[in-house]
Order: structure tokens, then C-alpha cells, then sequence
């Protein structure tokens, strides 16, 4: 903890928080020790809660379709055969 | 339940390891020159690769681009490729690193720490009491509408250059920190100060957006 704002951690250990929360990494001893502390202070556990909401919403945006001419000029760029059907479905029988 | 969870991991195993073999012989066939199986390797994985270069460089030419060039080199380098990763890995990490060529290549000084005007705001944790209001009404619970989705994508995209690759890497397409610190150059506590700095900025436009959402009712 930062000894200025004792209810701060630092953005690294507050990362670490986070990942450990959003199960990407496991969690150091510090990070357990803040947690600790984020359980019993609203203002850490708002910080906590809002941020992993937001990263939560961004992964929901779905990827985008890559574009029919933007496939075809990579298929041709790469010498290529098109689908035989000339239609690209994203299946091709091989 | 123990049975449940063991036989489920033993299908998924099995499932892997058909899926790796259904690839190497796909692999094989493009080594050898078959057009239709390189084909199919590129409708397989293309969608990753252009929404990775999309999202990390905001631009539907630079995304191309940066496309062209990863199926380029992915079959130069296919008879290289040893299978020690899945082929998708493999496609992946060669468009994370062409992709984070062209980055430098924008504007020559990607990688110097960018001092902007909200430094401070951000410090200070963006306003917390303002965003926690805001998040009274939880994002999670809006619908992912086409208006919502755009918001977000620009949200994205107007992230300097390396809170963006930070956000990307890491919260979007789930590579570890030392992979990215790896592929970008930088020490793993300047990559966790610029993903931190990342989620705040983001956090704010979203609380903005469940605010202005609230105020149009």
C-alpha cells in the first residue's frame, strides 16, 4: 500500500488484484493482502467492482466479420484458389 | 461428479487431440501446395488475425494490411512450424508482432510513455464516486446494441497507442503479461501502469455512456 493514501494500492499491485479477480493469473501474497483490504473498504471495493465490470463489458464485443473484398484480395494477394462454389463461406471442402 | 468431470476432460482430450491431428494434415497439405487446404487455413484463422490488427490499430486499411502481410509470412514459415502450439497460436503471435511493427512504424516513438492531459484525473482514479454512481445501474445488465457496441470500439481505438496494445493484449485477446512485455519491448510493471491506465480511461467512457443512456431514459 502507498503510505500517502493507505487506501490506494499502487496501479501494479491494484493490476495484480485484478487479474487474480478476473482468474487470469495467480494471485501473489500482496495481492491477497489487498484483497483482503478491498473486502472491508467501499471506496477500494467500488474501485475494484467498477473496474472488472468494464473489462467484463469490453471482452463482450463481438468480433467483426472480415469483409468479402478485403477476403478477396487476400486469397489472390496469396495465389490462392477461391471456394469453388466462388462463394466464401468460410468452409472449404479439402 | 468426480466420473462427470473426468469423463468430460477425457472427451475434451480426445477432442484436442483430433483436432490436432485434422490440423497437421491440413498443414501438411499446404506444405505440400494444395491450394484448397491453404485455403481453408486462411477462412479458419483470418477472422482472428483482422480483428487483432482492427482493434489494435483503428484503421480497416491498416487492419488489411497487417493481414496481407501475417499470410504472407505464415506460409513462408509453415514448413518451419513444428506444431509446438496450435496453428492458431502460431498465426496469432506473427500477427501481434506485425502488428506492433506497423505501430512503430506510425509515428517512430510508439513506445515513449505518453503524458496527456488526464494523467491526473486518472491517478486519482478517474473520479470514483461519479463512476461508481454511474455504475449503480451495472453495465454488465445493458444490451450490447449496435449503438453501444460502436461506443466501445471507439472507446478502444481512441487509447494512446500503448494503453490500447496493453488493453488489447491483455483484456481482449488474453495474452499473458510476459508475453506482451516480450513482444513489445517494455518491463512487465510498465505493461500492468499502462493496462491500469487503460481500464480507468475506459471505465470513465463507459460510465459516461450508462449516464448519458440514463439521461435519454
Amino acid at each position: 500500500m502507498d503510505k500517502k493514501s493507505p487506501c490506494k494500492a499502487t496501479l501494479e499491485q491494484l493490476c495484480d488484484v485484478l487479474e487474480y479477480e478476473l482468474g487470469h493469473e495467480a494471485g501473489s501474497k500482496a495481492c491477497k493482502e489487498i484483497l483482503e483490504h478491498v473486502k472491508n473498504c467501499p471506496e477500494c471495493c467500488a474501485e475494484v467492482d467498477t473496474l472488472r465490470k468494464t473489462v467484463r463489458i469490453f471482452k463482450q464485443i463481438p468480433e467483426r466479420e472480415v469483409p468479402q473484398d478485403v477476403q478477396w484480395r487476400l486469397l489472390t494477394e496469396l495465389n490462392l484458389n477461391l471456394p469453388a462454389s466462388g462463394k466464401i463461406d468460410n468452409k472449404v471442402e479439402v | 461428479m468426480k466420473d462427470i468431470n473426468r469423463s468430460n476432460l477425457d472427451s475434451k482430450k480426445i477432442d484436442d487431440q483430433k483436432k490436432r491431428a485434422a490440423e497437421k494434415k491440413l498443414i501438411a497439405k499446404a506444405v505440400e501446395g494444395d491450394t484448397k487446404a491453404g485455403t481453408e487455413i486462411v477462412l479458419q484463422h483470418q477472422g482472428n488475425v483482422y480483428n487483432l490488427a482492427l482493434r489494435m490499430t483503428g484503421n480497416e486499411h491498416e487492419a488489411e494490411s497487417v493481414l496481407q502481410e501475417t499470410f504472407l509470412k505464415v506460409f513462408e514459415k509453415l514448413p518451419e512450424f513444428r506444431g509446438e502450439s496450435s496453428l492458431g497460436t502460431w498465426i496469432h503471435r506473427i500477427a501481434t508482432n506485425i502488428v506492433l511493427m506497423q505501430l512503430r512504424k506510425r509515428k517512430g516513438k510508439y513506445f515513449v510513455p505518453i503524458e496527456d492531459e488526464n494523467r491526473a484525473d486518472e491517478d486519482n482514479g478517474g473520479d470514483i464516486a461519479y463512476v461508481a454512481r454511474s455504475f449503480d445501474r451495472d453495465p454488465l445488465e445493458l444490451t450490447l446494441n449496435e449503438e453501444l457496441k460502436k461506443s466501445l470500439e471507439k472507446a478502444i481505438i481512441e487509447l494512446p497507442p500503448n494503453l490500447r496494445t496493453a488493453f488489447v493484449l491483455k483484456d481482449m485477446e488474453d495474452h499473458s503479461m510476459a508475453e506482451i512485455a516480450e513482444q513489445t519491448g517494455k518491463s512487465i510493471s510498465a505493461i500492468k501502469a499502462d493496462l491500469h491506465r487503460a481500464r480507468v480511461k475506459l471505465r470513465k467512457k463507459l460510465a459516461e455512456f450508462i449516464d448519458k443512456g440514463a439521461s435519454n431514459g
